[in-house]
């Protein structure tokens, strides 16, 4: 049986009807992405990144201190008990 | 229901605009949401041939272009890695579901007949409307092939980028897809010629 729509064309789909989701929708998807996007403008800038290396040199400044008081203790340990073994 | 056009945007603008993403411009993502979001929302629908699930995947690919801009390089094709991203997340959304409806259908025959969808009630003529139920009717592999390459104008080496197959795969699964387009088409007149 012959059909209204040729079986090698496929322009016949391109005209099709298009829609679109709600303007509340739409709304809400827009709103929500420039949200992102901000956080992400906020976090490029420069004060934000000086805030950051702030925030990251304590940390390394925590952590080697406590390195330094686990260390010593250590070595103390070390030196008690070679001390016990020596006698 | 709104119907409307999307805006075309020029290969030569999107290196530009996808930098100016990167650095949280709103109004670069404007431009991209304008020139896609018609498109996205339509390929959707039609792939899952529902309203609120077609809404909610592309709320959630729209965030992940915004969430993920940065690992974008500068020669991407935004439209194709929305496309990809999409229909990644629509697999996704039917393997969650464990079944679709399609091959419901076709196992237990006892699934209601869908409801005309949106679409199908904004036909502007019989043949429209013949042809989107033919194209509802198709296994959604061969209808994400003819929504990207005979809807939105994708040619079949781009679309199969987004399919994750071979051009030559690609291209044998668009021609099965028209055949198959052919014979619900066929069946669908048939029906309605029996019925009036």
């Amino acid at each position: 049986m012959m059909t209204p729509w040729d079986e090698s064309d496929l322009s016949a789909l391109a005209s099709l009807p298009r829609a679109m989701p709600d303007a509340s929708r739409d709304a809400r998807v827009r709103a929500r992405c420039h949200r992102t996007l901000m956080r992400r403008q906020r976090a490029r800038l420069p004060g934000e990144s000086h805030a950051r290396a702030r925030l990251n040199r304590r940390i390394i400044l925590e952590m080697t201190l406590t390195g330094v008081v686990s260390l010593a203790y250590l070595l103390t340990v070390v030196r008690e008990a070679l001390a016990i073994f020596a006698r | 229901m709104r119907v409307m056009r999307s805006v075309a945007l020029s290969p030569n603008d999107e290196p530009a605009l996808v930098r100016r993403l990167q650095a949280g411009d709103t109004s670069a993502f404007d431009v991209i949401y304008e020139a896609h979001n018609a498109r996205l929302f339509n390929f959707l629908l039609r792939l899952s041939r529902r309203r609120d699930v077609a809404e909610d995947l592309v709320e959630e690919t729209w965030l992940r272009l915004v969430s993920r801009c940065g690992r974008l390089r500068e020669d991407t094709q935004v439209d194709r890695w929305l496309f990809t991203v999409a229909r990644n997340l629509y697999y996704s959304y039917c393997r969650s579901r464990l079944v679709e409806a399609s091959h419901a259908v076709d196992l237990i025959g006892l699934w209601p007949v869908p409801a005309p969808s949106p679409l199908e009630e904004t036909a502007r003529n019989e043949t429209d409307r013949r042809l989107l139920a033919a194209l509802a009717d198709l296994p959604a592999v061969s209808r994400e092939v003819l929504l990207l390459v005979g809807v939105e104008g994708l040619t079949p080496a781009e679309a199969s980028e987004v399919c994750g197959l071979s051009p030559e795969a690609l291209r044998q699964r668009l021609r099965r897809a028209r055949v198959q387009l052919a014979q619900r088409l066929d069946r669908v007149t048939t029906r309605e010629d029996v019925s009036s």
